[in-house]
């Protein structure tokens, strides 16, 4: 497709003048908000950490009642969620979506307030937890001030993204772009949806779960598969290997998905055909999640020794990978024979964990490491660095995942057997907790590695990024 | 209890999301908006990154396989 | 051309997420209205909701359910944690604290298991005082400390002295509750859910 707005200077590369024109425009929003995620991302771990080690050392820091594992829990799920996740998601789509586009990012002012509010957000609601002032409902216990905040922002970057798309230079609308726009659409009404005032008793629950499900559905999930579809064709150099699977894929997902979110209360007292239409739509995932699978697989096949050579490869690959296993794990969790034994265990914390860091957070990675370089203008420094990144945080989410996995279940099939009293299942664990503390720390020292080549970038730090004489030209047109 | 009726509201609203998603794809493909399917793989590539080509070597790349390396000379 | 694409996509887009919001909450939301407060139930007394909310602010829910399952689903029966619940059970929660986690045990009756005030007080001071190898926190801001003096000199102030055992409490002082703890232990004591329900109102 020839695009129609040749800068001056460029006429040697009329495509590319398009590239330099959306990440030029996109460079200061995205910038913010990765390097704000980035922040979250140490702020989360660390809470994740303490709490951690409070299985392990449960008189730990026992006198701080900010500390108490009952508020740094949720401390470290908000920051993670609300801040890395969200945050990185926030710049991933805005890059992603001016480039698919082949556009500036158009309301750029709207961007920076949303990152201003959103972090005000999160920093306000994960104060007010560790202060005490939670509302109780997992995966909303910010105070509704907080709330409100974060609603706003991410209607403003909901907006920036649809006016951006809408003043789009190309026909086609590539397949991240769908993923995008159903995002930056369902979201904010979830969240809204979810936040009313007016549930309470198991009605509450039901929307509380429906929730916390919906928000990996239309937020996190989306994101990660967006990067996949888009960072793996675009890194080895070949187009997706069935276009056509990528379309039923999304829209079986977008049918299936939101259904599940029940499945978190198996066996609780809620009418049993609504927990039967959750198990049955969490197995019907199956299929868009094969031809996700299928379709990544065979795009990679006779490139995996591409592997080597990107960072941005690895990470993506290593995370389409495990959206695969957790999809799987995901839908047998829900076979109610299954569930009986991993329901209420360490399990789903494993579970938890494969999803949203294993595939979300390792793609999300791969992104900024792509991403980064072509907003500054600047190399990688130290390339090795990002290799003890990958391999640690690799080795130690998979620590992380099989002590949980194998623990937690061990923890189940004691807590059915009544012969045992309950406490048998609590020391059971312990081993496998520690494990779990163990990676942890392993996963902290790749996420200072990570930081530190960050913080590198944002102060350019390192070698400047080859480019084509006639850049600079079109760069300063593109201002 | 309500669960009879509350199932009859549940099939019925399935139904009509069903029927408005089957029939917003059978408009899709009717009016061909699957037709350009292949080549909508192909947008995110163009001359200057062309299918075939790495576009990320942050860990390096064999020189014999590198299209890139006369280009990269004229660095700024 | 374009345009139609792309609003019925999000018309698409749209239609599926209300479309689980319907099936998922709103539907079994009339249907839940409709259920009414069990007749065995009572609603909190001022005190309780203190408790409640203690609970909610220390975060109890992350490591407790509140929840049983009925026979066949787990053995929740046979530990003896009490019948199915049911959403009669649930009408004044607000909010709900189901919880999804049993690092430790379900507490849906623990008011009609583990009556003794003083046990949970004890427990809440120093878990381990009271079930060795317990990994569940300690909650000392909920107690104060004092110089050692016959408990009848701190009754006599209408102080509630915990008989937390010596090698659990620093040297010679006492735990004295704080009102939060005795608000807490209220709302524990005051779940029990043993009084009987009609089969098959889940
Ligand atoms: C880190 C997880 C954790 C947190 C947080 C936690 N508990 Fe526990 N709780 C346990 C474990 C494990 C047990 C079982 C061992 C024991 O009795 O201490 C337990 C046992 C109990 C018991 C005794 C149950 C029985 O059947 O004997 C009560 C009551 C209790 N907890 C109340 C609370 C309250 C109230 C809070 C919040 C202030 C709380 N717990 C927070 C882990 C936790
Ligand atoms: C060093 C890294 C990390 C450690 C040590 C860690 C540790 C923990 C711990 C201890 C819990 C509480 C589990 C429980 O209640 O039993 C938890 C929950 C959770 N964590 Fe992490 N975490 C880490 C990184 C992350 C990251 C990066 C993410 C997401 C992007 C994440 C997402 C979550 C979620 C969603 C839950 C809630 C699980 C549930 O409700 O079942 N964690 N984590």
């Amino acid at each position: 497709m020839k695009s129609d707005h040749s800068i001056p200077g460029t006429e040697e590369a009329p495509e590319l003048s398009y590239r330099i024109l959306s990440d030029t425009s996109s460079s200061a929003p995205v910038i913010v908000f990765f390097t704000s995620a980035v922040v979250w991302l140490l702020v989360g771990t660390v809470f994740g950490l303490i709490a951690s080690f409070k299985f392990n050392f449960p008189d730990w820091l026992g006198n701080i009642p900010a500390l108490t594992f009952g508020r740094v829990r949720p401390a470290h799920l908000n920051s993670v969620i609300y801040g890395w996740a969200s945050l990185g998601i926030a710049g991933l789509y805005v890059w992603l979506t001016a480039r698919l586009c082949q556009t500036e990012v158009h309301w750029r002012r709207l961007l920076y307030i949303s990152a201003i509010l959103w972090n005000a957000g999160v920093l306000y609601g994960v104060v007010s937890i560790l202060g005490g002032h939670s509302q109780g409902i997992e995966w909303l216990e910010f105070p509704k001030g907080a709330q409100t905040l974060i609603a706003m922002a991410s209607v403003l970057l909901s907006l920036s993204i649809l006016r951006t798309f809408y003043g789009r230079r190309v026909k086609h609308i590539y397949v991240s772009l769908w993923y995008i726009l159903a995002s930056v659409i369902w979201f904010p009404i979830l969240y809204v949806i979810a936040n009313l005032p007016f549930y309470s008793g198991v009605t509450q629950a039901a929307v509380n779960w429906w929730y916390a499900h919906n928000i990996l559905t239309v937020w996190v999930t989306p994101a990660g598969l967006a990067a996949a579809y888009y960072f793996i064709p675009k890194v080895i150099g070949r187009p997706i290997h069935s276009y056509y699977l990528s379309l039923l894929g999304f829209w079986s997902f977008a049918l299936f998905y939101n259904w599940n979110g029940i499945h978190h209360l198996i066996g609780g007292p809620l009418p049993t055909w609504l927990i039967s239409v959750s198990i049955v739509a969490s197995v019907l995932m199956f299929i868009p999640v094969i031809t996700v699978a299928i379709n990544h697989h065979l795009t990679m096949v006779g490139h995996f020794g591409k592997l080597r050579y990107s960072p941005t490869l690895r990470f993506v690959v290593f995370g389409a990978m495990c959206y695969t296993a957790v999809s799987f794990q995901g839908s047998i969790q829900a076979l109610r024979s299954f569930n009986e034994i991993t329901h209420f265990t360490h399990y789903t914390v494993g579970h938890a964990h494969l999803g949203l860091y294993a595939f979300f957070t390792m793609s999300i990675f791969g992104a900024i490491y792509y991403i980064m370089p072509r907003l500054t203008k600047w190399e990688w420094p130290y390339p090795v660095l990002i290799k003890f990144h990958f391999w640690l945080v690799a080795l130690g989410i998979t620590l992380y995942v099989i002590s949980m996995t194998v623990g937690g279940f061990i923890q189940g099939l004691y807590m059915n057997d009544p012969s045992r009293p309950f406490m048998d299942s609590v020391q059971v664990t312990k081993p496998y907790l520690m494990a779990r503390s163990i990676a942890g720390v392993v996963i902290l020292i790749g996420h200072l590695f990570f930081i530190y080549l960050f913080y590198l970038m944002i102060k350019r730090k390192g070698v400047k990024r080859l480019t084509p004489p006639w850049y600079e030209k079109a760069e300063e047109y593109a201002r | 209890m309500t669960i009879p009726l509350a199932g009859v509201i549940l099939i019925a609203v399935a139904i009509i999301g069903g029927a408005i998603a089957m029939g917003a794809f059978i408009w899709a493909i009717r009016t061909k908006q699957f037709k350009d399917l292949n080549t909508g793989a192909y947008v995110i590539f163009d001359k200057e990154e062309p299918v075939g080509e790495m576009t990320d070597t942050t860990f390096g790349y064999p020189e014999k396989n590198n299209p890139k390396k006369e280009e990269n000379k004229n660095e700024v | 051309m374009m345009f139609i694409r792309a609003y019925v996509f999000f018309l698409g887009v749209l239609a599926t997420l209300f479309l689980g919001w319907a099936a998922l909450t709103f539907i079994p939301g009339i249907q839940i209205k409709e259920v009414k407060p069990l007749p065995g139930l009572k609603p909190y007394t001022e005190q309780e909701l203190r408790g409640r909310a203690i609970y909610i602010r220390e975060g109890c829910v992350y490591c407790h359910s509140q929840q049983t399952r009925p026979d066949g689903f787990g053995v929740d029966q046979r530990r003896g944690w009490g019948r199915p619940s049911v959403p009669g059970d649930y009408v004044y929660d607000r909010p709900h604290l189901l919880g999804t986690m049993r690092t430790g045990p379900d507490l849906f009756n623990i008011g009609a298991r583990q009556p003794s005030e003083d046990w949970h007080l004890i427990h809440l001071y120093n878990p381990r005082a009271t079930s060795p190898g317990s990994i569940m926190p300690p909650y000392p801001w909920l107690f104060e400390e004092a110089e050692e003096a016959p408990e009848e000199f701190y009754r006599m102030q209408g102080k509630r002295v915990v008989p937390v055992p010596e090698q659990f409490r620093p040297e010679g002082k006492v735990v004295i509750a704080t009102q939060e703890a005795l608000d807490l232990v209220a709302y524990l004591l005051s779940l029990n859910h043993t009084y009987p329900v009609k089969a098959e109102k889940r």
